[in-house]
């Protein structure tokens, strides 16, 4: 109920495809036309210049679509400004509460964004993995979820934690893989990468629409998403009981 | 069925900017700690009773709200709520009780009235009785905005929504924090009769804080008055006419 009426919700929102659709138009112009130029002549590590473009093409998008707006974005600032109460005095575990809420969110843009993905689709051909591609996709915005919800409820504890969400999400546009394949850094980048939270959420499941998922890093996935749920939880479990309210004592 | 609060001290950190030089504050930052309660002990403990909570701005009336729901968690003392700790929030817990906020409103903005009435009714595992809805959205006068988005509504209108969700919840204690400031008269009349009505009806708690006399002098069997950290209670008021009650009240306050 609550991931259908946050689908309702979302499409009913004026602007809520021009914004991304243009983040994505943007990013698909400098992107492309930069590993274009770049790969000209020579390939960049394994990605020679067709490579690259479909890897542009996916990575991009998916992480428009995993990189969703709004409840847990504000979970901060609701607890700052003490806006926290309606969500501390629901009768629902909050994190479940906003995964639900989130899918609801990725399903829409999904929907919006259908004629991208299939143009996408059509340009880069189908690979044999694609089908998975929605799984990777819950995966990766659930992690996204988790990670932003979990440095959130550190405000209860700090006031202005807002500038750890902050951080997060500056340093998921590098280190997502959306805008570098992740594949380009050196090794023991990639094998620290491999136990953070940020490649799932663009990376893998980038490699997963393109065909060339190792099902050996399936398991990291899996220790990732449930660390991240846990300790979500856990954070909200504990530091909600120590809400300080930081304003509206009256 | 009750409501206790035993031996509850309260304070909250604030930053403190002190008069020295602005770059001096920059890096440094002090907090202080600020006393709101201190060994309070309180009760409501009559069902189908109407509770008013008086008090100047800034006297702890919310942080007591907050305290009694567990969004704040005492320094000290204990707090129990229709027999279980606040601060632990149980699901069984929170849906016993309801509480509105002044206008901060828990409706999501792009639905339709009736589609939030759906949507909380499954968050509250709750059906909802619909000759009971149908009479709240009357006398509310809601019926003409059921299927419009909440985020059209005027603020009487949003105010009356989130309390009409809260009512069909049917809870055991119900708690509204100046519900009727910036309500038009009507408004204001038609959530006192909606509100005496509902505790007639279901002998729930309902606990109201609010500036306007007139609000507790007309729907309140017992008033509490907070003073500097202290709770004064008026057992019965004397006078008849709501209007005798509402100066009563004030020469009080003053």
């Amino acid at each position: 109920m609550i991931t259908q009426y946050a689908f309702i919700e979302t499409l009913r929102v004026r602007g809520i495809f021009v914004g991304p659709a243009f983040l994505i138009g943007l990013l698909y112009l400098i992107e492309l036309s930069f590993w274009s130029t770049a790969t000209n002549d020579n390939p960049i590590g394994h990605y020679n210049r067709a490579d690259i473009i479909h890897y542009i093409l996916w990575s991009v998008l998916v992480f428009q679509l995993t990189t969703v707006a709004g409840l847990t974005d504000s979970l901060s600032e609701y607890i700052e400004e003490g806006q926290i109460e309606r969500f501390l005095l629901l009768p629902k575990n909050l994190l479940v509460f906003f995964l639900q809420y989130g899918v609801g969110q990725l399903l829409a843009r999904i929907f919006l964004f259908s004629p991208f993905i299939l143009g996408v689709i059509f340009f880069s051909g189908t690979s044999p993995t694609l089908w998975l591609l929605p799984a990777f996709l819950l995966a990766g915005l659930i992690i996204n979820i988790c990670f932003t919800f979990a440095l959130s409820c550190l405000t209860f504890k700090f006031r202005d934690a807002y500038a750890f969400v902050i951080i997060k999400d500056t340093l998921a546009w590098m280190l997502s893989g959306a805008l570098i394949p992740l594949d380009l850094f050196p090794l023991v980048f990639q094998r620290v990468f491999q136990f953070l939270p940020f490649q799932y959420v663009a990376f893998m499941p980038t490699q997963v629409a393109l065909g060339i998922f190792n099902w050996r890093s399936f398991i990291p996935l899996l220790i990732v998403l449930i660390s991240m749920i846990l300790i979500a939880n856990i954070l909200w479990l504990r530091l909600s009981k120590s809400n300080q309210g930081y304003s509206n004592h009256d | 069925m009750s409501i206790e609060l035993t031996a509850v001290s309260f304070d909250y950190q604030v930053r403190s900017i002190t008069t020295a030089p602005w770059y001096r504050n920059l890096l440094r930052r002090k907090e202080v700690s600020v006393n709101i309660y201190h060994e309070l002990d309180f009760s409501l403990n009559q069902p189908a009773t109407i509770y008013g909570l008086l008090g100047k701005n800034g006297s702890g009336k919310t942080t007591l709200i907050k305290l009694m729901t567990g969004i704040l968690q005492p320094a000290s003392g204990r707090i129990s709520v229709l027999g279980e700790d606040p601060v632990k929030r149980s699901k069984k817990l929170l849906r016993q009780i309801g509480v509105m906020f002044g206008h901060k409103s828990m409706l999501w903005p792009e639905l339709s009235l009736q589609e939030n009435i759906k949507l909380f009714e499954h968050i509250y595992r709750r059906t909802y009785n619909v000759d009971i809805l149908t009479t709240k959205l009357q006398q509310l006068s809601l019926v003409e905005v059921l299927d419009k988005p909440t985020k059209t509504f005027s603020l009487g209108q949003s105010v009356k929504a989130n309390l009409l969700i809260h009512l069909l919840n049917q809870p055991k204690l119900m708690i509204l924090d100046e519900p009727t400031i910036g309500l038009d008269v009507e408004s204001a009349i038609a959530l006192r009769k909606t509100l005496i009505d509902f505790c007639q009806k279901t002998r729930a708690i309902v606990l109201i804080t609010s500036h306007n006399m007139m609000d507790i002098a007309e729907v309140c069997d017992q008033v509490h008055f907070v003073k500097s950290g202290r709770i004064e209670s008026v057992e019965a008021l004397p006078f008849q006419s709501t209007q005798e009650r509402a100066k009563y009240l004030e020469s009080l306050f003053l």
